[in-house]
């Protein structure tokens, strides 16, 4: 038995985020942690390696680690610990090594200090290690600094840092949800393969339950700091005993199920049409080349693709917030006609305003809009309409959930009456069970007002749980553009192809495999 | 990095163009005539007109300010009666008070402010950044607190009171330092620092809590960042992470301030000057303000807004080197 926690309590200040875990990793084994933000997954990960000491987080129960409690080990000790024996994969790989030093260095001087072997060598290690991750010319990279390199290579190097020690435990905290699918796909194979080379055990903590699934044999449901459910990960997910898995499970958007009840859409005219547009940012590469769509009234527009795919930057110039360099967008209202809603509901109020002040805000805008008590009325509907209460009007943000605070921008885009609804990965930050009843929302009221939606996502089950249409684009261009049942089942561009085959999903969710 | 240069050469005189463009136009209009401060109490007409040609006063605005600038670029002659004196560039003119010409007047004042800003800001820095990372270090300790509350004591003491207090403690009652005054570097080096000693002190002591504060608040936002974790993830001392990673990262927002602040300390020493008997620019500027003598405040002006400018140039050099990510463009 490789690692064994027994007990595991992690209390903060008023609240505790572990709430008296167990389990255990045998040698070479993989288990997924799998739970909602707030669950406690990423909390248990960071106590495995005694990161909490020196916090004000109250940590009781043991971690045990080939027979050795980890928590009650002197500091020194357990330095000796970590990275050699026990090593962490983070989520953002953005950030998780030192802007300062070369990505070598930071690996060298970590195998150095645990080794204790001469500089020389080390960097040779680090070298060997940057290549076992896949990392190109390696031999030239290692004296590159982080921000040289992508987020993928960011993510392949800390994984080479952990492997230069082999370690016994490799915990992985999140490691692709920053990524995208293709590269995800990259990173979890990569993952895999070391762990049948190496032998090591993986401890992999993810919100997403297809990832768990492809990466694991095991996988333990956390919520509320507790274990729900644990188990072989086919058994669990496809036979869940426990009704909290089931609704996890449930709520997965899928890649091949057809969108729910798909209305039979009547010929309508064009809300909004982008003839040839072309953008590109001051001193960049072409953000987006000679795109020409358009998006009927009544229809949903999903728009999928990957970081730096022009998605975003087209979704902004069909709401009309960013004029084309060339091209022209034609739309028949006024400004407040076209809304849309972000990924970060968080950022996307005030956090000083109460909730109906920033709802309300599109008709104040307006030269002969309505006032007074019309205005209270009107966002006491709009509220009502996305499922809040009059009573979210005097609230603030902050005393919002994430679900809470989408549906509120989805309220303040409607309040206008608009014809055309823009969502830019607007499910995107929130938790499957929540996305779910975001989704369904967005479909309702869609449906309900008629309105023209263009629904912006990297995530492809999620679009396709709300499109009728699917537009696929790739570095500023558009590959693909097909109704979403052709897309999905019979997609013609290689790109495509390929975004779906990397697309982690649920077991038996994919017709074509086995 | 030449091109960079280029541009940042250009900048800066565009910068100096501008500053003494303004130099020249507000003194135009604010009231007041320094000929008749030059004639003295009893003064004939025919006098002052004299001394207004001599001045050049009697041409329009524009056209002193076309030879203050042809002087600065090419050099110009300068005749009172017979005689011609020739000021070669880069001329900024003489003096209308004490008729010497000014770059030699500056020149003079300059190894004074010199010596004062650089060696204040050595301590400032010092005692700034080392006081900043014990707060850091240990942030809400007894420490941390007893620093913050020295350090909002010396801000909110004008440079006056603690120089009187530092000279009476030293000076009078201690009787550890001579009364300042200026020994050139050059001269005796020990008695150099000897003198300049308090009003570097006065000084620093006002300025280092800024960056005290700067440090305090960089650090603890760094040892709070993803990357620190990661070298805690992989066993490396905290001593190391702190000394080799926390620290780099905290030093390059000081070197910005720094490079504006020292540039700017070097013409507004005025006050610290005054009280311990320096003549350095900031005297100089003043009393030339007072005395509306435009070619020395137009000379003192220009030399310190060049401070600044080459302050922050060596800055963001500096910086490029200091984070890789800081690409020069």
């Amino acid at each position: 038995m490789t690692l064994s926690v027994k007990g595991l309590t992690v209390r903060y200040p008023g609240v505790t985020a572990v709430d008296d875990l167990s389990f255990d990793l045998p040698d070479g084994g993989s288990l997924a942690v799998v739970g909602e933000s707030g669950s406690g997954k990423s909390t248990t990960a960071a106590a495995l390696l005694g990161l909490h000491r020196g916090t004000r987080a109250q940590v009781t129960g043991t971690v045990e680690l080939d027979g050795v409690d980890l928590t009650t080990l002197p500091d020194e000790r357990l330095r000796a610990v970590r990275g050699r024996r026990i090593a962490m994969v983070f989520q953002d790989p953005l950030s998780a090594l030192d802007p300062f030093f070369t990505v070598g260095d930071q690996i060298a001087s970590v195998y150095r200090l645990h080794t204790r072997a001469a500089r020389r060598a080390s960097r040779q290690k680090a070298v060997e290690v940057l290549n076992r991750v896949g990392i190109p010319d390696a031999a030239r990279r290692v004296r590159a600094h982080p921000h040289e390199f992508s987020g993928g290579m960011r993510q392949r190097a800390l994984i080479a840092m952990a492997l230069a020690l082999e370690p016994s435990v490799l915990v992985a905290d999140e490691p692709t949800s920053a990524l995208d699918v293709t590269v995800q796909a990259q990173i979890l194979t990569l993952l895999a393969d070391l762990r049948a080379q190496s032998g090591m055990a993986l401890l992999f903590v993810t919100h997403d339950l297809a990832v768990a699934a492809q990466i694991a044999d095991d996988v333990l449901v956390m919520r509320h700091g507790r274990a729900v459910e644990r188990g072989p990960v086919r058994r669990v997910l496809t036979a869940p005993a426990e009704p909290y898995t089931r609704e996890l499970v449930d709520a997965v958007p899928r890649l091949h199920t057809p969108r729910a009840a798909p209305e039979p859409a009547a010929p309508r005219n064009a809300a909004v049409t982008v003839h040839g547009v072309s953008h590109h940012y001051r001193r960049g590469a072409h953000a987006l080349k000679g795109i020409s769509l358009e998006v009927r009234e009544g229809e949903t527009l999903g728009i999928v693709g990957e970081s730096g795919s022009g998605k975003s930057t087209l979704a902004r110039i069909m709401a009309g917030l960013l004029p084309p360099t060339h091209g022209r967008v034609a739309f028949d209202g006024g400004p407040r006609m076209r809304q849309m809603v972000f990924q970060d509901p968080a950022s996307s109020f005030n956090p000083r305003r109460q909730i109906g002040a920033s709802v309300a805000e599109p008709l104040l805008t307006a030269r002969s809009g309505p006032a007074g008590d019309a205005v209270s009325d009107a966002v006491g509907d709009a509220l009502e309409r996305v499922g809040l209460g009059p009573e979210y009007t005097a609230r603030y943000p902050h005393e919002l959930s994430g679900g809470q605070r989408q549906r509120a921008a989805i309220a303040r885009a409607l309040i206008a009456r608009p014809k055309l609804m823009i969502c830019d990965e607007a499910v995107s930050a929130l938790d499957v069970t929540t996305q779910a009843g975001i989704l369904r929302l967005l479909t309702d009221v869609q449906r309900e007002l008629g309105l023209a939606m263009v629904f912006v996502s990297h995530d492809l089950a999620v679009v396709r749980q709300v499109s009728d249409r699917v537009a696929v684009m790739k570095d500023g261009e558009l590959v693909e553009l097909a109704d979403a049942e052709t897309l999905f089942e019979a997609p013609q561009h290689p790109y495509t192809r390929l975004l779906l085959s990397t697309a982690p999903a649920l077991d038996g969710d994919r017709p074509d495999s086995h | 990095m030449t091109r960079y240069l280029l541009r940042r050469i250009v900048e800066t005189l565009a910068v100096l163009l501008l500053l003494s463009a303004c130099v020249y136009a507000v003194f135009y209009v604010l009231p007041g005539d320094p000929a008749r401060l030059i004639c003295g109490k009893i003064c004939l007409p025919d006098q002052l007109t004299a001394i207004h040609q001599k001045l050049g006063l009697d041409q329009p605005l524009w056209e002193q300010y076309l030879h203050f600038l042809q002087g600065l670029v090419a050099g110009r002659d300068y005749s009172s009666g017979p005689s011609v004196n020739h000021c070669p560039a880069p001329c900024l003119g003489y003096s209308f008070q004490t008729d010497q010409p000014v770059t030699g007047l500056l020149l003079d004042r300059l190894p004074v402010s010199l010596s004062l800003t650089l060696g204040a800001a050595v301590l400032w820095l010092v005692i700034g950044v080392g006081t900043g990372l014990v707060s850091g270090l240990r942030p809400g300790s007894l420490a941390d607190r007893a620093l913050t509350a020295v350090a909002l004591a010396g801000t909110a003491t004008p440079v006056f009171v603690l120089g009187l207090v530092l000279l009476l403690v030293f000076c009078v009652y201690l009787a550890w330092l001579p009364f300042p005054g200026y020994v050139p570097l050059t001269e005796d080096p020990v008695a150099w620092a000897q003198n300049l000693l308090l009003p570097w002190l006065t000084l620093a002591l006002t300025t280092a809590v800024v960056y005290s504060r700067l440090t305090r608040t960089t650090l603890l936002e760094i040892l709070a960042e993803d990357h620190i974790r990661t070298l805690r993830a992989y066993g490396v001392p905290e001593r190391r992470i702190i000394g080799r990673h926390a620290l780099r990262g905290t030093l390059t927002p000081i070197i910005t301030l720094f490079g504006l602040h020292v540039g700017t300390v070097l013409g507004s020493t005025v006050l610290t000057e005054s009280l311990f008997g320096l003549p350095g620019l900031g005297k100089l500027l003043i009393d030339a303000v007072n005395t509306i003598d435009v070619p020395v405040v137009v000379g003192a002006t220009l030399l310190s807004g060049f401070a600044i400018v080459v302050g922050n140039t060596l800055a963001d050099l500096l910086y490029h080197f200091a984070d890789p990510r800081v690409h020069l463009t």
